[in-house]
Parts: C-alpha cells; sequence; structure tokens
C-alpha cells in the first residue's frame, strides 16, 4: 500500500490530497501542516478586511479528514527531508516533539511567504501598525486596526496591495499606496490599461504614489509615519504588499534543485527527486508562452498542480502543461484582468506584438445600464498568435478567460477571431468587444 | 464649434493647414464628435495620389466607417503613424495631435477655394440639424 504524504495543506495540498484519493481508493494519506485548523483562503483576505464574508472565520474551512481516511496532523511545522531514508522530521508545535514521516511519495506544497521589504524600521513595527496580508489574523487585526484610526500607507500595487488599500478605503480610511515601478499592476497591464485603473483609484481618494518607494518607517511603540521619496508621510496603519518569496528552503536543505523561482519540476510535477512531488507557490512553473520556467504564485496553478501531483503520487500519469498567467482582481467596483505577456514583456521575448484595442459597452446601446469596458488583445505580428490580453470594467474575466483558452491551444488572431460569443442584449453585444479587439489587431497587420 | 480661425476647411468635415507648398490633413472637430470614439484608421501608402474630392483614407468608429476625402490635389508625403496605435488622438486632439496626412499640393493656390473657420461653422451647423 503506498504510502503518500503530503507537506502543507493550502490550496495545492488539498488538491493533491483530493486527486490521491480518487486515484488510490487504499493509498495511505498523511498531511503534516503548521495550522491549527485545516484550510485557509488567502484570496479573501482583503475583502475579509472590508467585511464582505461576515466573520473573518468564514475564511477558515474544515475538511472531513475522517471520511477521507486521511492522518492530519495539525500543528506540526515540517523541519527536514531526508530523501535517501525517504522520510520527513516534523515537530509539534505545542510540545516541540520530534516525529519522523516515512514516505513512499512526498508532496511538497508549503506556499509562499510575504516579502518584507528591507525598509529602515519596518521589521520592529510588524504587528505594531505594520502588518502583512497572509494569515485571518493578519485580517482581524487590521480590520481592528482600521476602525481605530484613519490614515493608511500601502507599500505595492499589485493585486494583495491594492485590494487591501480598496477595503481600508471603504472601511473609511485615507490611504496612500506607495508603487516602485511607474504603473499599477506593473508585471500584468500595459500602462494604458493601467491607466483606467489609476484614474478609477483617483476618484475613489486612494492616492498612488509610482515609481516612489519607502525608505524608512517611524514610530515609538506603533507606526506613525512612513518616509516616501524623502518626505515624512504620516499613517498609523503599513501594510506590506510587496510580493511574496517561495517556501523552499526545506526543499534545498534536502539537496532538491531549487531555482530563484522556486523548487525545479517537470511536466509530471517530479522534484529532481522522483519520488518528490512540488506544487503551488513553493514551485516553478512553466511559461507556456515563452517557453521557459517562470513562478506564478496564484492559487488557480496551485489547485492543477496539486490534482496532477495528487494523482500521479497514487500511480496515475498526468501531466501539467504549463501557465499562462490568468488573473483577475476586483478592485472596489473595477474587475480587472489580463492573461499572458504585456506589450513590454512581449518585445522583451522577442516578439513583435501588435494590438487591437477599443472602449466600448457591454451592451447594446440601446439597451439600457450597459458598463464601460476596455479590452486589449496582445498577438504576435509574424506568427499571429495571441500572445496575452487585458481588460478593465464590467466582465472582464470572462473575455480574459476566452484568450486564456486561446493562448494555451496556440491560436492564432483569425482563429480567435471565428470565435463565436454568446450574445443577449442584458448580457453582451451581437458584435462583443472582444472579437471588435482582435479584429482591429488583423487589420493593423494587413 | 471647435474650428481654429487659421485652417481652411472642405464640406466633407476635414481640416487643412497650409504650409508652403503642402497641406496637412485631418478631420474636424465636429466630424470626430460625430463618429464618436475612433477605434481605427485607414491610412494611405505615402506616394499616393490624391485627388481633391475623392476618398483617401477611412476613419472607423465602433458603428461607422467614414471616408476622409482629399481636400485638395497632391501627392502623399507622410502619414501619421501615431495613429496606428492610438487612434484616439483623432478624438482627443484633431486639429493637433490627431493630423492624418501630409500632401504635396499639385496646386499651392487650390486651398484658398476651401471655406474659412466662419463659413465651415455655418455649413457644419446647417448639417447637425
Ligand atoms: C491576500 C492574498 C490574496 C490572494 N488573492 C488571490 C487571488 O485572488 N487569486 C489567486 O489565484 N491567487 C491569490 N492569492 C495567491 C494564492 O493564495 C496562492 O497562490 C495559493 O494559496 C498557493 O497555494 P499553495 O498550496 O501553494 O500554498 P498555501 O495556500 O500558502 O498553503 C501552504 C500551506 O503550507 C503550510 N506550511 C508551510 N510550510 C510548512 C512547514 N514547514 N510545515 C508545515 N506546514 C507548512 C502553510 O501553513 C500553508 O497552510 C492570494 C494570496 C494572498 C496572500
Amino acid at each position: 500500500m503506498a504510502k503518500i504524504v503530503i507537506v502543507g495543506l493550502g490550496a495545492g495540498g488539498f488538491a493533491a490530497l483530493l486527486a490521491a484519493r480518487k486515484t488510490d481508493r487504499n493509498a495511505e494519506i498523511v498531511v503534516i501542516d503548521r495550522k491549527d485548523y485545516d484550510l485557509m483562503h488567502p484570496c479573501g483576505i482583503p475583502y475579509a478586511v472590508e467585511g464582505a464574508i461576515g466573520s473573518i472565520d468564514n475564511l477558515k474551512h474544515d475538511l472531513n479528514m475522517k471520511a477521507m481516511r486521511v492522518a492530519h496532523y495539525k500543528n506540526y511545522i515540517a523541519d527536514s527531508i531526508n530523501l535517501a531514508e525517504k522520510t520527513v522530521r516534523a515537530h509539534s508545535a505545542f510540545s516541540g516533539d520530534e516525529e519522523f514521516f516515512a514516505y513512499d511519495k512526498l508532496i511538497i506544497s508549503t506556499g509562499s511567504t510575504p516579502l518584507v521589504p528591507p525598509v529602515e524600521g519596518l521589521e520592529g513595527l510588524l504587528g505594531k501598525g505594520a502588518f502583512t496580508v497572509a494569515t485571518p489574523e493578519d485580517a482581524s487585526r487590521l480590520r481592528a486596526a482600521a476602525r481605530a484610526t484613519g490614515k493608511a500607507l500601502v507599500i505595492g500595487a499589485g493585486a494583495i496591495g491594492l485590494e487591501t488599500a480598496s477595503a481600508l478605503s471603504d472601511m473609511g480610511c485615507e490611504v496612500v499606496v506607495v508603487e516602485m515601478l511607474g504603473g499599477v499592476f506593473p508585471r500584468a497591464l500595459d500602462p494604458d490599461m493601467a491607466a483606467i485603473l489609476q484614474q478609477y483609484l483617483e476618484e475613489k481618494k486612494i492616492s498612488l504614489r509610482l515609481g516612489s518607494s519607502v525608505q524608512a518607517v517611524r514610530g515609538s511603540s506603533q507606526v506613525e509615519e512612513a518616509v516616501v521619496d524623502g518626505e515624512a508621510v504620516p499613517c498609523s496603519i503599513l501594510v506590506v504588499g510587496a510580493g511574496v518569496r517561495p517556501n523552499s528552503s526545506i526543499a534545498a536543505d534536502a539537496g532538491l534543485n531549487v531555482s530563484r523561482f522556486g523548487i525545479v519540476t517537470n511536466e509530471k510535477m517530479l522534484s529532481s527527486d522522483s519520488s518528490v512531488y512540488a506544487v503551488g507557490d513553493c514551485a516553478e512553473s512553466f511559461d507556456l508562452i515563452r517557453k521557459k520556467p517562470c513562478w506564478m504564485p496564484l492559487s488557480t496553478i496551485a489547485y492543477r498542480q496539486g490534482t496532477i501531483a495528487g494523482a500521479n503520487a497514487a500511480g496515475a500519469d498526468e501531466s501539467f502543461k504549463g501557465v499562462v498567467g490568468a488573473f483577475v482582481s476586483k478592485v472596489g467596483e473595477m474587475e480587472i484582468a489580463a492573461v499572458g505577456l504585456t506589450s513590454q514583456a512581449a518585445v522583451d521575448a522577442g516578439f513583435d506584438p501588435v494590438f487591437g484595442k477599443l472602449k466600448d459597452l457591454t451592451r447594446p446601446d440601446w439597451y439600457p445600464n450597459g458598463r464601460e469596458i476596455t479590452i486589449k488583445v496582445i498577438a504576435d505580428k509574424s506568427t499571429r498568435k495571441i500572445l496575452g490580453a487585458q481588460a478593465a470594467g464590467s466582465g472582464a474575466a470572462w473575455r480574459v478567460n476566452v484568450v486564456s483558452a486561446a493562448i494555451s491551444s496556440g491560436m492564432t488572431l483569425e482563429q480567435l477571431s471565428d470565435v463565436e460569443l454568446a450574445y443577449c442584449p442584458p448580457v453582451s453585444q451581437t458584435y462583443d468587444c472582444l472579437s471588435k479587439a482582435v479584429d482591429l489587431a488583423i487589420r493593423k497587420i494587413k | 464649434m471647435n474650428a481654429p480661425d487659421e485652417l481652411k476647411y472642405s464640406k466633407d468635415h476635414e481640416w487643412v493647414k497650409v504650409e508652403g507648398g503642402s497641406a496637412v490633413v485631418g478631420i474636424t472637430d465636429f466630424a470626430q464628435q460625430q463618429l464618436t470614439d475612433v477605434v481605427f484608421v485607414e491610412m494611405p501608402e505615402v506616394g499616393a495620389a490624391a485627388e481633391a474630392g475623392k476618398p483617401i483614407a477611412a476613419v472607423e468608429s465602433v458603428k461607422a466607417v467614414s471616408d476622409v476625402y482629399a481636400p485638395v490635389s497632391g501627392e502623399i508625403i507622410e502619414v501619421n503613424d501615431a495613429l496606428r496605435d492610438a487612434p484616439e488622438l483623432i478624438n482627443t486632439d484633431p486639429y493637433g495631435e490627431g493630423w492624418i496626412f501630409k500632401l504635396k499640393m499639385s496646386d499651392p493656390s487650390a486651398a484658398a477655394a476651401l471655406m474659412n473657420a466662419e463659413q465651415y461653422k455655418e455649413h457644419a451647423a446647417s448639417e447637425s440639424h
């Protein structure tokens, strides 16, 4: 009977556990996780801060481990892996007692850790007005702080930073977002598309300081101010949304290959050891467009990789092709989605990008209450292959999802133009803005 | 209605800016408002012959495709490449960054026959009824 050990129960570990059990009803499954509950939904944290999901405890989720016949070691921290002996050493957070877990197949799904940038004074004020956004405890403390005080500064204009900024603003805080790069969602959006969200944030009275950085955080016992480009900005809450780093040290220490993107894996989700799989934020992914390793810390990817690794660990032979980075965020009322390469990333990767872009309404103009959407589709001029898409406004995600399918199946502009999109007036237009954008790109090449 | 005094105008809503023997051509503020958001501009080739009153370019919005007529005859010597990626310049700055093409006039005196700003405003007002 195969013995499968899973280290880390997040999106990836959970998917692995389900897939392993579906593949082999008899496998012995052991899960080790440092939390004192089963599952948690990090993606809901910013919305929990704002109060959108009721109690913050709704972020936590219990699983029926008994029915699935899983031995779940809660409050256990995995410390090391012995590849030769095929064991994991872990200790109990309570007693400190050490235990060894033998495995036939090991799945590492340890996730990532928020990056705390080396800003003078920041480390010492963490928990004292300065917060990372990674756990339900962070959400509770942020919510309490936002209720008590009025001024917040957010480092980073990625999804975590902006979703949290919007939550704090809705709670009545005065919010400043500081981003080192030149625009919001700098890795996902072209400057012209970022400008749409930037204008929305301005209307929401969230102030943005782009191309700026925080040099120091000050306060005697609590955060009192941050120094931004040499200027003191008063704030009592400081949110660190500066990205995450893979939790791959346990793998590196064991001697597994680890790159700057995390644990190196192949398409079976196997690491450099044929008994050890790695999935999710701690592992490298394969970029389907650039055809090279990349890192894409998204829940959707962790889940899909987990499904492959869990099945394979239990005896299946499935493959994970790679990722195109389909992404959506909702910042206040603004839905913003992207997939694939930005125009600049396309140039950097050696493509010759052309784009079709327009602003349109989600409904025919004779039908009331159509919402605005701007969409941009990017393709390679010579091969005509679709490289990416970005959309801002109502229905941004479903259109980007169509483009995601087009990219992973290697479609050209002409093939995407042939795709039928469903229409009825309260939902869409006869000739949808996605098709229009694709056709505009085609016309530009002609 | 915005129609700068220093320009000449055609009845088809093009404006002309005479620069010695050449003319810069675009569409008027009135025309861009009628079109709504411009999403594509079909430009002439440099070197093409333009014949007064004949279509030489096209401006497209989501709901319309409009010909742009050559207000005077001549040879196209330059086109506004910025419009390929930013056709919306026609909406945001029709008399400036939204210019469409430049031609070398075969008869530099021909532009004198076009409307002045005052006449054009009247013409456009009569069309908007
Ligand atoms: C605020 C926030 C918002 C997000 N929003 C989105 C979103 O909208 N969409 C999206 O796709 N993604 C989003 N993400 C990213 C998404 O949450 C992650 O990509 C996803 O959780 C990764 O899953 P995982 O299984 O790799 O890691 P995790 O879900 O982080 O799970 C790892 C688990 O391993 C445990 N662990 C780690 N080390 C050890 C150890 N040594 N011993 C025992 N246990 C250990 C941890 O306790 C944790 O439970 C968001 C992330 C955050 C923080």
